[in-house]
């Protein structure tokens, strides 16, 4: 039974030692705590849905180098928000088919504790010419999409979201958003949405929402 | 730890110490500030700048026309007394080697003796101990004040200058002085040709290595103009390097004009050691 969700985006940024002297993500970092405060209230269980590198040639996540950014990005913000229950790590290779992560949520939904999912996925990183992978014209409809389903709790829209043109727009969330998807579809009720960040102030779309039930 | 005035820094702490001159003649501002009131704008700008020491003369190094202990004092002790008025916290040093001036000002509010000669007049310590102020103790190869180098020879100048430095601390110490209060300088061109000036500075870990917290004086000196071939108004670059070299060697206090350019050199080299997180850190991590 999934309770509740969270959505946040994973950069490094939100590990405050490495932003410097200057906390240069203190209002991102502020709303992920909100969505996760409010979407852990009455869980007994979480589980950390984050992307990962796929190991060449699979749809298996490498996991050889440690956990991928978006799990250590999900650990700090459970730990921020003093998390001690249960927590189910789920690493999803960016290579993972689309009606592969819609069945893995589907699973997660069947579990009968009452789960809330933390999901961690960015946007585009192609948004403007000093974006980290430069600018693709491609990069704003993409996200425009992705956030008009994270507002409208449409489970279908994400599921609709295509692999290889999120993979070209660097957008890591695609496979972690897909799993929440197969998650929201198998609910008996649409969620009721609140979306407490939508910007990309270095040129990655980070959204966080959260998506109650 | 390093106690200056009311102010205690840790081993990680580097320090900048603006010159303020209230002299007519000095070899950089050539009295610039030589009017009070040009001087406590001066004060007023390194403040803002982020010095955490302010170093006040009242006599320039070089040879010149003989200032009277009286005319020193007139320069400097009603001065001192104005800038603690203006900045209670601020460190307050005076570059001065007599002792009857180092009285004067400790009674108008110094913290810190600047003895740039090395120990001439031996009775300064005994101010600094009976004032319970700060110490520099510096390194000139026993030269007399205001006296340029002239033919000078050392078997190894920085030994020399560790020796004597060490030395006039624990003399101090003995004397009575607050062994966190004082500073070790090598003294850069003071009894110094431009290659034992380079050598202080490329060996400048010898002297740090004693555990003396050492305060260096490069600022746009003639071993920099030598060694660039540049007047004294280009040497900021030169001094800069220097600068860095000794940041990366241990040194924790910089006399200097520029506090803006030596700041952003102590910052980059204090991050570059890993003792000072980034300002501000995006790249690479969005």
């Amino acid at each position: 039974m999934i309770t509740a969700a969270a959505v946040c985006p994973h950069p490094p940024l939100l590990l405050r030692e490495l932003t410097g002297q200057h906390d240069a993500a203190a209002e991102l970092r502020a709303a992920c705590r909100t969505a996760v405060d409010r979407v852990l209230h009455g869980a007994e269980h979480v589980a950390l849905i984050g992307g990962a590198p796929a190991v060449p040639g699979t749809t298996r996540p490498d996991l050889a180098g440690g956990l991928p950014w978006s799990l250590r990005v999900g650990l700090r913000l459970l730990d921020d928000a003093q998390w001690t229950g249960p927590v189910e790590l789920h690493p999803v290779a960016d290579t993972t088919p689309t009606e592969e992560c819609l069945r893995r949520g589907q699973d997660l939904a069947a579990s009968s504790r009452p789960t809330a999912l933390l999901v961690l996925g960015d946007g585009s990183a192609r948004r403007s010419p000093k974006a980290p992978g430069h600018f693709d014209e491609r990069a704003h409809p993409f996200d425009a999409g992705l956030v008009t389903a994270l507002r409208s709790g449409d489970a279908q829209q994400l599921a609709a979201l295509d692999a290889d043109l999120a993979r070209d727009l660097l957008a890591e969330g695609r496979a972690a958003w897909q799993v929440l998807a197969g998650a929201a579809a198998a609910q008996h009720t649409p969620p009721r949405v609140e979306v407490h960040y939508a910007d990309d102030p270095y040129g990655v779309m980070y959204v966080v929402a959260e998506w109650r039930w | 730890m390093l106690r200056l005035g009311s102010r205690t820094f840790t081993d990680d702490q580097m320090l900048v110490m603006a010159i303020v001159n209230r002299t007519p003649d000095s070899f950089y501002d050539r009295g610039a500030t030589w009017e009070e009131e040009r001087a406590l704008d001066r004060v007023h700008q390194v403040v803002a700048e982020g010095a955490d020491i302010v170093d006040i003369g009242g006599v320039k190094a070089a040879p010149g026309e003989e200032i009277p202990v009286a005319e020193e004092i007139r320069r400097v002790a009603g001065f001192v007394a104005k800038v603690r008025d203006a900045y209670p916290d601020i460190v307050i040093s005076v570059d001065t080697w007599r002792a009857e001036v180092g009285r004067e000002v400790c009674q108008a509010g110094a913290d810190l003796l600047n003895d740039a000669w090395g120990g001439y007049d031996p009775a300064l310590a005994e101010v600094a101990a009976e004032f319970d102020v700060g110490l520099v103790c510096t390194h000139t190869g026993g030269v007399r004040p205001r006296t340029r180098p002239h033919r000078v020879h050392y078997d190894d100048v920085v030994q020399s200058a560790i020796r004597d430095t060490v030395a006039l601390a624990e003399r101090a110490v003995a004397l009575g002085v607050d062994r966190s209060r004082i500073l070790i300088d090598p003294a850069h061109d003071f009894g110094k040709t431009t290659r034992h000036s380079l050598e202080v500075t490329r060996r400048l870990n010898e002297m740090t290595a004693t555990g003396w917290p050492v305060l260096v004086s490069l600022s746009n000196k003639d071993f920099v103009g030598e060694t660039l071939d540049l007047p004294v108004e280009e040497r900021l670059v030169g001094t800069l390097a220097a600068t860095a070299v000794c940041a990366w060697h241990g040194a924790r206090v910089y006399r200097v004009h520029q506090v803006v350019e030596t700041r952003q050199v102590l910052d980059m080299v204090s991050s570059i050691k890993g003792l000072r997180a980034p300002s501000r850190a995006v790249r690479g991590l969005a």
